[in-house]
């Protein structure tokens, strides 16, 4: 693939991905809502693949789309899915001074993406299952095992919760 | 690939896969129907070659209804979303030493992960209809192939620990340099395999989620016309994209005698698996829903947990 359909595609991702963000927010049924957040994984996954990081974007697709979706759709189910807001509406001054945060943030994000020297060198790295595989089994083992062990604990936590409730 | 080659290649899959759909469904009533000692359709066509067709054509005919209670956008979004993935993940298969679209190296993981999604569409159609028999089979669906999908990806495992890599051709090239099919060295993990492809695929005897004498067809009850076909559509995409999986990871994908070429091969090794389905259809009732959920996590998770210890301590003993 040459450079321009390189940049083609890098628009048409990054605009639906940003859409679909905006979306989440603005669209009134949850459910919409969840589908579009979906999209917007999807949209990610896809810049991963543009990178040549299929390795993560797929586990993007398998853990957000798959996965996590699903059990926001489980969570819509079982719950009662009216519109609730959040307490009345938000004043003009509010809302400005809201919008000048945002804006400032912003306006340093850029100023630290814009700046950022990156070292630029020809040898294109590609994240390939199995050098990922090595340096996670490898290099830091230690921190893999660590995270397992807490995702282990959340899980038999929540467990626990849900049973007591039950009862 | 430049992107035209690729547009091409996709295009010609597409219509592929609709003509192998169109007359999977032909084989598979045929099938049934000599199982049951019953001529089968034989009223359009020679050898009742154009009963799909026309089917087809009724579906695409009807009237297109959308139930008033309906949360209409995810109804109609639901079964593009339910089909694009089972086309998406023809992408990897090797068909041929040449014949291959994208030559991904992580095409197992892709296969799985892309094929994920469906499940994010039947569970929006089960919902979106608005329907206590569409929700509990989108449910009931969504619960199955979250299930089996673990002891898949498990027995996937044990291939991919023997062969060292995800790419599919890599998987056949290996399956030619040891001079045998994986389906011996891994033939604990092929049954897991075939077991879990069933449920994955809804297919009987783990059809529950359409179980038409409970549920009324599960998750699309409320579908017709067109959406319907979508979904049905997906359904046996999928079990043709199974079926090609388990050839090349199990059958040698390519190989076999010089006489044919490759992908004849290829094709008839699909053709058998397609075959064991419609005959097991043929064959058994249906399972009960806790049963199917136990056997699911007590004997296949625990299976193919003991198949990898076994391929990965056979790999490193061999060196």
């Amino acid at each position: 693939m040459n450079i321009n359909t390189h940049i083609v595609f890098f628009l048409i991702l990054a605009v639906i991905a940003i859409v679909c963000a905006v979306l989440v927010l603005a669209l009134k049924k949850i459910s919409h809502r969840v589908l579009s957040m979906a999209f917007c994984f999807f949209a990610v996954a896809g810049l991963y693949f543009l990178l040549r990081a299929e390795f993560i974007g797929i586990i993007q697709i398998m853990v957000y789309v798959g996965a996590l979706s699903i059990l926001f759709v489980f969570g819509m189910m079982m719950t009662d899915h009216k519109n609730v807001g959040f307490g009345p509406e938000r004043k003009k001054v509010h809302k400005f001074l809201a919008f000048i945060g945002v804006g400032t943030l912003l306006g340093f994000m850029l100023y630290g993406i814009m700046g950022m020297n990156l070292p630029s060198n020809n040898e294109q790295f590609i994240g390939s299952a199995e050098a990922i595989g090595v340096e996670l089994y490898g290099n830091y083992v230690i921190a893999l095992q660590a995270a397992g062990i807490l995702l282990l604990a959340a899980l038999i936590g929540a467990i626990v919760l849900a049973r007591k409730e039950a009862e | 690939m430049d992107l035209l080659t690729m547009i091409l290649y996709a295009v010609i899959i597409l219509g592929a896969l609709l003509g192998a759909v169109t007359y999977a469904i032909l084989f598979e009533r045929k099938v049934i129907g000599y199982m049951q000692l019953r001529p089968g359709p034989n009223r359009h066509g020679p050898w009742g070659l154009f009963q799909t067709i026309a089917d087809v054509m009724k579906l695409l005919m009807k009237e297109d209804i959308i139930p008033t209670a309906a949360d209409k956008k995810i109804f109609i979004i639901a079964p593009v979303l339910a089909f694009v993935p089972s086309f998406a993940i023809f992408a990897t298969i090797a068909w041929s030493e040449n014949i291959v679209g994208a030559d991904l190296n992580i095409g197992v993981l892709y296969f799985i992960g892309i094929s994920s999604i469906t499940t994010l569409g039947v569970l929006m159609g089960g919902w979106s209809s608005n329907n206590k028999y569409s929700l509990l089979g989108a449910i009931r669906g969504v619960a199955q192939v979250i299930s089996y999908e673990i002891p898949l990806v498990l027995s996937i495992i044990g291939v991919v620990i023997l062969v060292g890599s995800l790419n599919f051709r890599e998987i056949v090239l290996y399956q030619e340099s040891i001079g045998m099919w994986l389906i011996i060295p891994q033939f604990l993990a092929f049954i897991v395999y075939m077991i879990s492809a069933i449920a994955e695929l809804n297919r009987s005897p783990f059809d529950l989620p359409e179980a038409e004498s409970e549920l009324v067809s599960g998750y699309h009850t409320e579908y017709s016309g067109f959406r319907f076909a979508f979904f049905m559509l997906a359904e046996y995409v999928y079990a043709i994209a199974i079926s090609a999986l388990a050839t090349t990871l199990f059958l040698g994908g390519w190989l076999g005698p010089a006489f044919l070429p490759g992908i004849l091969w290829f094709l008839l090794k699909m053709c058998f698996f397609m075959f064991f389905w419609f005959w097991l259809r043929a064959t058994l009732p249906r399972a009960r829903v806790d049963h199917l959920m136990g056997f699911g996590w007590k004997v296949l998770i625990p299976l193919a947990l003991l198949n990898i210890v076994i391929t990965a301590i056979i790999k490193v003993w061999m060196g």
